[in-house]
């Protein structure tokens, strides 16, 4: 199929609902794009001077793949793999933009400002990349949406089973637990497939415990390639999110998130 | 081969299995860590073992598969940053630190809270060997103010040190200023004036003890509005309700 | 303060210079800008020596203020043996004997 050309509009039918909880516990939420097809590193530094305007702070970062060995006992170090990319984000840093060669990634730090505002922005994003880079498969699709739920202490200790359905199962005698973390591959429909997250965390609120519901929900395959229908594919995707996550919490982790 | 993300430190990613060798029987304990953003790994353990067989690299590889990638939670270049780089490295770090509690502010107190910061850590001005904001004190300072929850700003300040400090002044020149400290720890002192007389308290707490520390100096009259009811702290007041910290007078 | 400042505040005396209390004020300004960094936002607080040490002596922290004149700072002064860590100190000096607090912006000459 032949990629749409220039300017990208978001289908009315597609805009969603605002996030109903007046405090959504959404930590970070991301959109990830993968390409077949390496983008250059000056057409990479290229694109990444045209979102000056929007994310003026700059840093040029890289990912290193080292392999360790062992030479006469002594342990060695080997550069493989040198990528480099752009991390551009605005004053407030709450909006980021991450370019690598095979990956456009945006995301937005707390307070989460609705899947219209979000999507809003992706799409302006977008269009600005694809008029520099070009049309290039892609390869993966992927929202994910790490959320944080503080959950009241009493005396130190939380009943996080009233407010979560998603947790470890252990026998009656090994309760409380002092911690946890999990991890969990999860199939969904329309050939998606959740990586689930979920552990206890340091708590930055006084009084409460955290407990951290990482949700990536991202397609692999059948992707489409033009821009209308990625829209689409991200809304769907966000959707089942949605429902996956609601499954996750029960009417008092919603009532935390109204009241706070 | 693991793919590592190479910060200052290695960071090695998410599943590590150890093999011990306890009495001679090996063991496999797995450890998961490490699928988020740096900020919500700060405190917790990193866990880096060698994998000794390959049966275990195998089943390491396998969980591998499940993790998801880090999100923008990616590194910078080693280089040596100008005095406004650094400073706007530290405002940015304390302004990430900031979304993880933005949901319990109020969007014009989280703005104007970014701005305080941006002019406290103005290059123009900055003085040579002061550390900026450290990311301790203000995490103690987030921690202190989600859970006080004032309704009026500070007016904030920087020690040379790098730790925050807060001040609220009401009334005839009546002071309450905090400073934050890195570990949950914080210094205050009240000052006040009761007709021609001047009163001062000072205090040394952890930020989950601050809020009940000042309840007997009626914390409202500095973290309210004027306009909300809002009464001075009397001497009565006070002395009804004692509490052991020093107090000093003049 | 700092840790290198040594149990000293470092001030100027504003009465070195002559003319009116606001040229005073600038060339202070202007002087202290020649051992610290004085940007547009730095504020200066004035006080009077003798209710600057009547006010730490009745809180308990009796100081001494020297004249200390240096290179470039002929109107340096410092208040002596006030405690850099001293919460009590520093807000007696904010409310009792420092006053007001003026923003030269612009008007210092650079």
């Amino acid at each position: 199929m032949q990629p749409t050309s220039l300017p990208i509009t978001i289908p009315s039918a597609t805009k969603m609902k605002k996030s109903s909880y007046k405090r959504p516990p959404i930590v970070e939420a991301v959109v990830g794009i993968n390409f077949a097809t390496p983008v250059g590193a000056d057409v990479l530094e290229k694109a990444s001077e045209k979102f000056a305007k929007y994310y003026p702070q700059h840093h040029a970062v890289q990912n290193v793949t080292v392999a360790l060995g062992m030479i006469d006992g002594k342990p060695t170090t080997e550069p493989q793999y040198n990528e480099l990319g752009h991390r551009r984000t605005n004053i407030d840093v709450t909006e980021l933009l991450v370019l690598w060669s095979s990956e456009f990634t945006l995301s937005q730090l707390a307070p989460y400002p609705g899947w219209d505002a979000f999507l809003d922005r992706f799409a302006r994003d977008w269009k600005i990349w694809k008029r520099i880079v070009r049309h290039r498969d892609i390869t993966r699709v992927g929202v994910r949406f790490i959320n944080r739920v503080d959950i009241p202490a009493n005396d130190g200790k939380v009943e996080h089973e009233k407010y979560l359905t998603v947790y470890p199962k252990l026998p009656a005698q090994y309760r409380p637990v002092d911690g946890y973390a999990m991890q969990a591959r999860i199939p969904l429909d329309g050939g998606c497939h959740l990586a689930l997250n979920s552990a206890v965390v340091p708590s930055p609120i006084i009084g409460r415990n955290s407990f951290v519901l990482d949700l990536d929900v991202a397609k692999d395959h059948d992707l489409p390639q033009n821009d209308g229908s990625i829209l689409q594919l991200l809304n769907q995707i966000r959707s089942m999110k949605n429902e996956v996550f609601e499954s996750f919490i029960t009417n008092r982790a919603r009532k935390l998130f109204n009241n706070a | 081969m693991h793919r590592i993300a190479a910060q200052n430190s290695i960071n090695l990613p998410l599943y590590q299995i150890k093999q011990i060798g306890l009495e001679g029987r090996p063991r496999i304990d797995l450890k998961a860590f490490d699928t988020w953003p740096p900020s919500l790994t700060n405190g917790m353990p990193h866990y880096s073992q060698a994998i000794f067989s390959d049966a275990i690299r195998q089943l390491g590889q396998y969980i591998d598969k499940l993790k998801s990638r880090p999100p923008t939670g990616v590194l910078v270049q080693d280089h040596h940053p100008s005095l406004g780089e650094q400073l706007f490295d530290a405002t940015a770090a304390a302004k990430i630190q900031t979304a993880q509690v933005a949901m319990y502010l109020e969007p014009k107190w989280r703005e104007n809270l970014f701005r305080q910061l941006d002019l406290l850590h103005d290059p123009d001005g900055w003085e040579g060997g002061d550390l900026p904001i450290q990311q301790a004190s203000f995490a103690t300072f987030l921690r202190a103010i989600c859970q006080i929850k004032p309704r009026r700003r500070p007016g904030l300040g920087l020690s040379s040190t790098g730790h925050l400090v807060a001040a609220w002044v009401s009334g005839d020149d009546d002071r309450l200023i905090i400073e934050f400290l890195p570990a949950d720890s914080v210094r205050w002192v009240i000052t006040r004036h009761i007709g021609s007389d001047e009163e001062r308290f000072v205090g040394h707490t952890r930020a989950p003890r601050l809020l009940e520390c000042l309840t007997p100096f009626a914390p409202d009259y500095w973290f309210s509005h004027e306009d909300e009811a809002r009464v001075k702290p009397t001497r009565r007041t006070s002395r009804r309700k004692a509490h052991p910290l020093q107090k000093t007078s003049t | 303060m700092r840790p290198t400042d040594g149990n000293a505040l470092s001030v100027n005396w504003l009465e070195y210079f002559p003319g009116t209390p606001a040229h005073q004020l600038i060339e202070s300004a202007r002087a202290m800008g020649t051992i610290k960094n004085v940007g547009k936002n730095s504020a200066f607080a004035i006080g009077q020596v003798a209710i600057v040490k009547d006010a730490c002596a009745n809180a308990g922290f009796p100081v001494r203020v020297l004249y200390a004149p240096s290179n470039g700072n002929p109107s340096h002064s410092l208040i002596k043996n006030v405690i850099e860590d001293d919460l009590d100190l520093m807000a007696t000096l904010a409310s009792r004997a420092c006053f007001p607090v003026i923003k030269l912006r612009n008007q210092i000459p650079h």
